[in-house]
């Protein structure tokens, strides 16, 4: 902060008082800064926040600066303005004065033993309030972006005012309920007249709340589900999937079998053909090997029409009962209720 | 016994201070001239040249310097009767305190 700034915040902080004697301390302190020229910067940092310096010059104006200093070797400082945390603008009351009054003097006598180092000190204590002084004009400068940010949330509020418009179908919901409501009590109207009365006074009463109650709770349900949906969807997938394939598995599995059955006796019944005349063929020219492939060749065949029997078996009868099963199971399921019946 | 706060001594100073310029001095210069000597904050002085122009010790006129007026502090009659007082009594004071301590036995 230059020595502008730092006289333009002091200015701010003393608006409230009398423009003559403000006018008067201001070009003192301006003064000052200029007469110091090179040193400014030393000075300005003596005279640590503007805050401290708008304190002195009020605590001055109002009368409240007499007899608050105290002297040692260690020179002349007044302890009310020490910072951080000089009180004597804060709290004018002269009780608070005197309190520290006698804490001050308690100090000076404390550091009356540090003599030459007294000096040392006040350097540091002026650097940390310095410091005070930077972190102070940042929170101010914090607590300005504070509006428009207040302004953005409004704004927000205005949007989930708008959101919350198209629920308009939900709550129209709550308000058909409440009129099936209002139609179930009629018949109960004319039993006794006071209470239907009553009644229509608390609905009545009620109207006005129960929509709004319904289409928030509506919305809620709403969008309770669309999260446990998403949040289960890759279960629900999963689950899915998984049924299918083992759907799919047991149909491809019966396939199979149906294919091997149909297949296999065919298989056999050919290959003992094939051998039975192949061994034929080859009787002339070699008898062994042609009446081996012979009796091969008989036994494949004979193997060929008992699976031919065990396929004709499973397709007359296994395969009938099989899809009858089913079929009867899944009617079952169906029907259940009017079987019941 | 004035110097039973540290503002009559604060004061005194300053009015002394001031006395030795016979055309008047200002504010940075005396802040200056009395840092020399004893330990204050740049931001002392302010109330304590007020008080003396209160008081009437201290007179003020503004003469231009450096194309700006700068605030002249000159000190009144009163001023040097009352640092003739301040003195005195300091003499006084001090004299007494320093007899306490030539007596003493170390």
């Amino acid at each position: 902060m230059n020595g502008d700034a730092f006289m333009r915040r002091v200015e701010y902080l003393l608006s409230d008082l009398p423009e003559e004697d403000k006018r008067d301390a201001l070009d003192y302190y301006r003064d000052y800064l200029t007469e110091a020229g090179d040193r400014a910067e030393e000075a300005l940092r003596e005279f640590g926040s503007p805050e401290r310096i708008a304190a002195i010059i009020r605590a001055d104006l109002t009368g409240n600066l007499e007899n608050g200093g105290a002297f040692t070797d260690a020179g002349y400082r007044d302890d009310r303005f020490r910072e951080p945390g000089f009180q004597v603008a804060k709290t004018p009351e002269k009780s608070a004065e005197k309190q520290n009054r006698t804490d001050g003097s308690g100090g000076e006598r404390g550091q009356a033993g540090d003599g030459a180092n007294g000096g040392n000190r006040r350097r540091e204590e002026t650097g940390d309030s310095k410091q005070e002084n930077v972190h102070g004009s940042e929170s101010g400068r914090h607590g300005q972006p504070n509006g428009p940010c207040r302004q953005d949330e409004s704004a927000w509020g205005s949007d989930w005012q708008d959101q919350n418009q198209p629920n308009g179908p939900l709550q129209s919901d709550g308000s058909i309920r409440g009129s099936d409501w209002q139609g179930q009590n009629q018949p109960n109207g004319p039993l006794q007249s006071d209470e239907s009365v009553w009644e229509s006074n608390w609905q009545g009463q009620n109207q006005p709340n129960g929509p709004d109650r319904s289409g928030k709770a509506g919305t809620m349900a709403w969008i309770l589900l669309i999260v446990l949906a998403v949040a289960a969807a890759p279960v629900l997938l999963g689950l899915a999937v998984g049924a299918v394939g083992i759907l799919a598995g047991l149909f491809g599995v019966l396939i199979g079998v149906a294919v091997m059955v149909a297949v296999l006796p065919l298989a056999l019944l050919a290959a003992g053909a094939a051998m039975l005349i192949g061994g034929i063929a080859a009787a002339a020219a070699s008898p062994l090997n042609g009446f081996l492939c012979v009796g091969i060749g008989l036994i494949l065949l004979g193997f060929g029409l008992f699976f031919l029997f065990l396929a004709l078996l499973f397709g007359g009868k296994f395969l009938p009962w099989l899809i009858r099963t089913l079929t009867d199971g899944l009617s079952r399921l169906v029907h259940r209720r009017e079987r019941m019946a | 016994m004035v110097f039973n706060t540290g503002t009559a001594l604060l004061d005194a100073i300053v009015l002394a201070a001031v006395s030795k310029e016979e055309m008047g001095t200002y504010g940075y210069k005396i802040t200056q001239d009395v840092r020399r000597v004893i330990d204050i904050s740049e931001s002392t002085l302010y109330p304590v040249l007020r008080r003396l122009l209160k008081e009437d010790c201290l007179e003020t006129y503004d003469m231009a310097y450096d194309g700006r007026n700068r605030r002249y502090y000159r000190i009144t009659e009163k001023g040097r009767l009352q640092l003739n007082l301040y003195k005195s009594e300091w003499s006084i004071y001090s004299g007494k305190i320093s007899r306490i301590f030539e007596e003493a036995c170390i």
